[in-house]
């Protein structure tokens, strides 16, 4: 009767983003006292826009998602410049965001469920 | 209205500028009594300089601002040394003593450090605070609905 | 005592008897139909401003489950119209 959603896909892909920022996050936590090393982040919300301008395509915005090395924090003596504050934080937003966009897809495919089961009734 | 993720960067910055205040009050704390240092002279004191970070951003940043629309957080302007002079004590026997017999101390005062630190860690803990409770009312808010 | 008086000086006002419409038209229930599709969408809107930071999550999930009830709703108004339907159907006459 309602048409199925298109939206969904771009959800997904997005949560296949949070993922991978995710790892990116863990390997800066797991260098935080690695000399000279600095952190790397994806230029997330940008590939979140591009995602959900694109969403009308199915497949994911090709190629991989732009992510660059945070120059901003100052280096400590051996050079390392992972800010454990901001990477903690990150990682606790990087997962509130995954939280959200399970729970939008749970949500439509329950609506999905829904409308199969009373749609089979009468 | 912020997201909860503006919100959550904020509290990050914070809690970076915090961390730092307590590295730098702990510094002036560990060397109160270092008469000489690298460059040979006495240890002077640092302080940790804040300031907005929408001032130093780009113009779009300053039109939010002016608009009175997001805050964009704190950040540390810079680490200053002191300028200060000495605490001098009489002690002609001191290997860093001056020709007068005069050594030069920094001028640390070990309680106002120590008061820093209190003051920094309770703000520390205090945007933790911030942390958990914006996490609290997200998963509130998710639940919205749930199971209805 | 003041609260008595001022009842005693209403007018009784007599209820209008549920008179509800002899017929359903199709128009109503086409009503329905669009007003759940504008929520539905309306709810994919707000779940995408929370996700890429530009609204909050309680306007989303409530917009989310306002569809979803909408949705429901409309599926069991959809039931009894069949089901009242049917039993015309089977009328005999």
């Amino acid at each position: 009767m309602l048409p199925l959603d298109v939206a969904a896909p771009w959800i997904e892909h997005a949560l296949d983003l949070s993922s991978r920022r995710g790892s990116l996050i863990r390997a800066n936590l797991a260098n935080v006292d690695t000399p000279d090393y600095v952190p790397t982040d994806l230029d997330f919300e940008e590939a979140l826009r591009a995602e959900l301008r694109h969403r009308a395509h199915f497949g994911p915005m090709p190629g991989e998602p732009m992510s660059h090395k945070d120059e901003s924090v100052q280096p400590s003596l051996d050079g390392n410049r992972v800010d454990l504050d901001r990477e903690m934080t990150r990682a606790m937003a990087n997962r509130m965001f995954f939280e959200l966009g399970t729970e939008v897809i749970s949500r439509k495919f329950n609506m999905m469920r829904y409308a199969i089961d009373e749609g089979g009734r009468t | 209205m912020m997201s909860v993720f503006d919100a959550l960067e904020l509290a990050g910055r914070s809690l970076s500028v915090q961390r730092t205040r307590l590295d730098v009050a702990s510094s002036n704390l560990a060397n109160a009594q270092t008469t000489r240092t690298e460059d040979g002279e006495f240890f002077r004191r640092r302080d940790v300089v804040l300031e907005d970070d929408a001032l130093a951003a780009s113009f779009g940043a300053h039109f939010d601002h002016a608009l009175g629309e997001s805050v964009r957080g704190v950040k540390v302007a810079e680490i200053r040394e002191d300028e200060a002079p000495p605490r001098m004590v009489h002690d002609p026997d001191h290997p860093d003593a001056g020709p007068d017999g005069f050594v030069a101390y920094p001028n640390i005062n070990t309680v106002e450090e120590m008061v820093n630190m209190i003051t920094t860690m309770r703000s520390y803990q205090a945007n933790l605070n911030v942390l958990s409770g914006l996490r609290e009312m997200a998963q509130r808010a998710l639940g919205i609905g749930r199971g209805v | 005592m003041r609260i008595n008086e001022q009842i005693g000086t209403q007018p009784f006002i007599e209820p209008k008897p549920y008179a509800p419409k002899a017929t359903a038209r199709s128009g109503d229930f086409q009503q329905v139909i669009d007003s759940v599709r504008s929520t539905m969408q309306a709810a994919d809107g707000k779940a995408s401003d929370a996700m890429v930071g530009r609204g909050s999550i309680h306007t989303a999930m409530i917009a989310m489950t306002k569809a979803d009830l909408g949705f429901r709703f409309l599926t069991q108004v959809r039931g009894k119209a069949v089901d009242a339907y049917r039993q015309l159907m089977n009328l005999q006459f």
